[in-house]
């Protein structure tokens, strides 16, 4: 079950993708401060809207989808956001062929770490198709997910029960990946 | 040239992109399961239907000469920097493949600009996303026997 959140309510689809408001703005040769206190400059001199400038527009964009989400979220989550956000998308590991993570997939991401308030992932990553993915390391073992951005997600679970591995895949909705990430890290 | 099969006891090689590698409490290397799902359909591209990889033992050498010769082989253009190689054990994914009653087939077939080219067959389609997320979690959990940089 989803954790009370302001205004207090189960999590439906309305609830879900629809984060409190709040105005981000930015310029386009200047933008919003990056990890480790950091601040990503855009270089002015770009002529063409080459892959590096795509995939900066991207990571911004990020970014800034992140931020509006920043109230519901400790320092330190949005500090390891960024920080994730900008390890996997930078010019010195990503593919150009590769797909973007989608936004939708990112705010599936957020809204759903808000709501049930699972903020202590592992790690991030971008799965084939611009999924969003995200890992658990439970004491008792490893849950990964593939947020769609359909309201979806793709998990899986090895557990240890009495020294015994259980392993579990599935792909459900947010509420029923709740529920199960919440039976294995509570 | 022929497509043979790999003996179990042998491993292969899977390329995997940064995005798809996180990095565990211990600070261990750990690949997502999704680099072992198959690449559905695209509008370019038919459904991808086996797992590109190399065969290990396919080179001699020491063990870090044979490292360095699959680093080569992957033929992968501007490598990035944080890039890896999952040594997979075939033996062990055959075995994976037998708890979902799958037959995984692991194929040597070397081509003549990529004599150690080797393919993983039998892996659910990317249609079937649950199960092929399934047997990538079984893979990933139980068959990679190790992670290694793929810049040298």
């Amino acid at each position: 079950m989803f954790r009370s959140f302001s205004p207090s309510s189960p999590m439906d689809d309305d609830d879900v993708h629809s984060p409190k408001s709040v105005s981000v703005s930015y310029d386009r040769h200047l933008i919003v401060g990056g990890s480790g206190g950091k601040t990503l400059v855009r270089p002015d001199n770009i002529i063409h809207a080459g892959f590096e400038e795509r995939l900066f527009d991207v990571l911004v964009g990020l970014k800034v989808t992140a931020a509006q989400y920043s109230m519901h979220l400790t320092s330190n989550v949005r500090h390891r956001i960024f920080s994730e956000l900008d390890r996997l998308l930078n010019a010195e590991n990503w593919y150009e062929e590769d797909d973007f993570p989608t936004t939708e997939a990112f705010r599936d991401f957020l809204s759903w770490t808000v709501y049930s308030q699972h903020q202590c992932w592992q790690s991030l990553g971008v799965g084939n198709g611009g999924q969003m993915l995200a890992v658990w390391l439970a004491p008792r073992g490893v849950v990964t997910a593939g947020f769609r951005g359909n309201n979806k997600v793709g998990w899986t679970a090895k557990i240890d029960v009495d020294g015994v591995a259980s392993l579990s895949a599935d792909i459900g909705s947010l509420k029923e990946f709740d529920r199960l990430l919440g039976s294995y890290l509570d | 040239m022929a497509r043979k099969p790999i003996p179990d006891e042998h491993h292969v090689m899977r390329f995997c992109r940064a995005r798809l590698i996180y990095t565990d409490k211990t600070g261990k290397l750990c690949v997502w399961p999704d680099a072992f799902l198959l690449r559905p359909a695209t509008k370019e591209k038919p459904e991808e239907d086996y797992l590109s990889s190399d065969y290990f033992e396919h080179f001699s050498g020491t063990a870090e000469q044979i490292l360095e010769q699959c680093r080569s082989a992957c033929k992968i253009v501007n490598i990035k920097n944080d890039d890896q190689l999952a040594q997979l054990n075939v033996g062990k994914m055959k075995e994976q493949g037998d708890k979902r009653k799958l037959n995984i087939k692991v194929l040597h077939q070397g081509t003549k600009s990529r004599p150690s080219y080797a393919g993983v067959y039998g892996l659910p389609s990317p249609t079937q996303e649950s199960e092929a997320l399934a047997v990538a979690q079984l893979i990933a959990e139980f068959a990679v026997n190790d992670v290694f940089l793929c810049k040298a």
